[in-house]
């Protein structure tokens, strides 16, 4: 699993690279939430590359998103693709945290 | 003089206990599949031999590992390694042993997609390790007490095959009759699996069983799905939620209402040309506070059959390394025989047969329910 960070114009750009199974999230759980939840971050997370996502994925976004609400910042995710929108559309996760198709529309979403 | 006395006393137990570990101490080789333990044999002067052959002492099913692939003894103190001119080698470090060879502790060698792995190891560690083994098996045991027996007379009758991926899992399900006219079916899928996801299934189940979600109706799945989410919201419980398809089945009516949460469909082959997807929208259990979730129906035909599984049952990995999804899955349903006993684990064995060899990474649970 690999995660890349950067921030541009107060904006956190998370790209991750990889399958989103449980040594995926053991990898990254810890440095993802560190980055976005203590600063209440606006970040956007872009999931392209992202080819598999079981139920600690989703619980790992959805624990920061909520996380976020409550400290007024903000995580957007963004263009999931084949398997892991499936995923998405089954635990109605559109629901829970934003999910736009691409980056500008998730820039627009998380700063809106 | 006397504290004294007691330093040397405790100096020399101290030594005395650290020979004794080292004594101890003998090796194993530990079999490792997709990263995963899956068997520890110790290792010691009688050599053990391995392949795909069941005569082995210790059997690898995986097509490039030969019937008697190689052996392993204990010689002058050392671990050997000798490959018994298998047709597709044993590599360590990536070079295929030509002699014997000695293999160091927690180091491995790989034959096939297996890795055959040195563990040195104290025989109490070892005892402690069974002794979880078996409260592991204990609570197995316990869980699946908590699975109702099929079903296999009457107008409605079940079949179902449940296998955790480790020693306990998440998944759960169960069905009972609510009154003389309405019968109850849904499983469950707590996030991730292991011992934390199996305690708050059996957490759910027995809120279920005992109907404990004051004010609810039963028969509205509705009602049930948002009386469980206002009581297992994740935050109250270890940060885990579930996924849940839940129906009532009125047999007067031949109506069978449903309602899932995060949950992919029920498929209910109802003698049309292509089955029915049974789902309603709506996310996972825990995940939102406050969460409406609503209800849809259908009729059930004499002769129906519904299906309920978890993602495990579909989210597995190709032989050749590609992510299979519910659309591989959907073809391995109905057919001719499809309501008799042994569907469920039919389904398993088919399941199997799609997914690269070895366990299956999340718990598998399908439950196959049969309208006369």
């Amino acid at each position: 699993m690999k995660m890349d960070i950067s921030e541009q114009d107060g904006v956190l750009r998370i790209g991750l690279v990889g399958r989103l199974d449980t040594p995926g999230v053991d990898a990254i759980e810890t440095r993802l939430t560190a980055a976005c939840v203590p600063g209440a971050a606006r970040a956007i997370v872009d999931l392209s590359g992202v080819e598999f996502i079981g139920s600690l994925g989703l619980r790992m976004f959805i624990t920061i998103a909520r996380a976020l609400s409550r400290r007024s910042g903000k995580m957007v995710l963004y263009a999931p693709q084949g398997f892991v929108a499936q995923v998405f559309e089954t635990a109605s996760l559109g629901d829970i945290i934003p999910v736009r198709p691409d980056a500008a529309a998730a820039l627009a979403a998380v700063k809106a | 003089m006397e504290s004294g006395g007691n330093t040397v006393l405790v100096k020399h137990t101290t030594v005395s206990e650290a020979a004794a570990l080292r004594e101890d101490l003998r090796s194993y080789l530990v079999v490792i599949e997709h990263g995963e333990v899956v068997a520890r044999h110790p290792v010691g002067l009688e050599p053990l031999t391995v392949g795909r052959d069941p005569a082995r002492d210790i059997i690898i099913s995986d097509e490039k590992v030969s019937r008697l692939h190689l052996q392993v003894a204990v010689l002058a103190g050392e671990v050997v390694v000798e490959d018994l001119g298998s047709s597709n080698g044993t590599f360590l470090d990536g070079v295929r042993l030509m002699t014997p060879t000695v293999l160091p502790p927690e180091r491995w060698v790989q034959l096939g997609s297996r890795l055959l792995k040195h563990e040195r190891r104290s025989q109490r560690e070892t005892e402690r390790e069974a002794e979880l083994q078996r409260d592991l098996e204990k609570a197995r045991a316990y869980v699946q007490s908590l699975l109702p027996p099929p079903v296999r007379t009457g107008d409605v009758r079940t079949d179902w095959f449940h296998r955790p991926s480790a020693a306990l899992g998440g998944d759960a399900f169960s069905y009972w009759p609510l009154d003389r006219d309405h019968l109850v079916a849904y499983l469950v899928d707590v996030s991730g699996h292991g011992v934390e996801a199996a305690m708050h299934s059996v957490s759910v189940l027995n809120v279920m069983r005992q109907k404990a979600l004051p004010g609810v109706d039963f028969r509205d799945p509705g009602q049930v799905l948002d009386g469980l989410n206002a009581n297992f919201q994740m935050e109250d419980h270890g940060g885990l939620f579930f996924t849940l398809w839940y129906g009532v089945y009125s047999r007067s009516a031949r109506r069978l209402r449903y309602a899932t949460a995060g949950h992919h469909p029920g498929i209910l082959f109802a003698g049309g040309a292509a089955p029915e997807h049974l789902r309603t929208r709506g996310p996972m259990i825990g995940a939102v506070p406050g969460q409406k979730y609503t209800a849809a129906e259908t009729l059930v035909p004499p002769g129906s059959l519904l299906y309920l599984f978890s993602d495990g049952a579909f989210e597995v990995t190709s032989p050749e390394g590609r992510q299979l999804g519910l659309e591989d899955f959907l073809p391995l349903l109905g057919g001719s025989g499809a309501g008799t006993p042994g569907e469920a684990e039919r389904v398993y064995v088919a399941v199997r047969k799609q997914a690269r060899p070895g366990p299956l990474t999340d718990d598998f649970s399908v439950l196959a329910v049969s309208f006369d």
